[in-house]
């Protein structure tokens, strides 16, 4: 059994890039493998976005990955410094910089570097998307 | 906290986007927390290494600056792919100082540890 991380650095909508995540994701969690969480970074943190809207006809996959989070206690931790650079705000980020939109809220978490480096640390894989 | 090796390449060029501040940040951040981290130009990312840059003149910040206080993370040598820079016609001269230039031998031997790779 191997324990695996995923670390999310490219827009969704883009490229399929966060779609073949979400489904590896599923595959790690329905293995004898144990997902440690996702991480998302650069332009990944745009996946975090609450404001999205989903065209009818597409898979929604923020919902996909709150699904994911809520089913499988799989934490999606997003780096606070990339996320708010990019006009994605957790409550108290919003706060902090006198925004009046909140648009990350859980599961998804704002957090710094350093709780990838100690994901890294618990990970025998890792997988970039 | 178990110490990880983790090897980072950067291969994108200075300024088009973000991805050489970011692996900068990345490298930094997974040092301070204890990792070994290895950090690896190659491609395009050979460009990030070039001495005397004038950032300012492009209405950026000179990130590259940074690289200088890499040693005190325990981030060093900083390894450049030979032949990317032969394919871009950058002399080993043109290059900031503390750099260490690895052939395809070096290349291989770098990534044989067991480790996490992140490509920015």
């Amino acid at each position: 059994m191997a324990q695996f991380s995923i670390l999310i650095t490219s827009a969704p909508h883009i490229n399929d890039k966060g779609l073949s995540a979400f489904r590896f994701a599923q595959t790690v969690l329905n293995s004898e493998h144990q997902l440690q969480g996702i991480f998302f970074y650069q332009d990944g943190v745009h996946h975090a976005n609450a404001l999205q809207i989903n065209p009818s006809s597409g898979f929604d996959l923020y919902q996909g990955w709150t699904n994911l989070a809520l089913t499988h206690q799989c934490p999606l931790m997003v780096c606070v410094t990339a996320a708010t650079k990019r006009g994605v705000l957790s409550a108290n980020d919003a706060a902090d910089h006198d925004k009046t939109a909140v648009n990350l809220s859980a599961p998804f978490e704002a957090l710094g570097l350093g709780e990838l480096a100690v994901l890294l640390s618990q990970s025998d894989r890792l997988v970039q998307f | 906290m178990t110490q990880r090796h983790i090897t980072i390449i950067a291969q994108q060029g200075p300024y088009a986007n973000s991805a050489g501040q970011d692996a900068l940040d990345f490298a930094m951040a997974m040092a301070n927390f204890g990792q070994h981290v290895n950090l690896v130009f190659m491609h395009d990312g050979v460009f990030q290494l070039l001495a005397n840059q004038h950032a300012e003149s492009i209405f950026r910040k000179d990130f590259t600056k940074c690289f200088a206080a890499l040693t005190y993370y325990d981030i060093e040598p900083i390894y450049v792919c030979q032949r990317s820079l032969a394919a871009r016609n950058v002399s080993p001269n043109d290059l900031i100082v503390g750099v260490e230039t690895l052939d395809e031998v070096g290349m291989q031997a770098l990534f044989k540890t067991p480790q996490h790779l992140v490509t920015f």
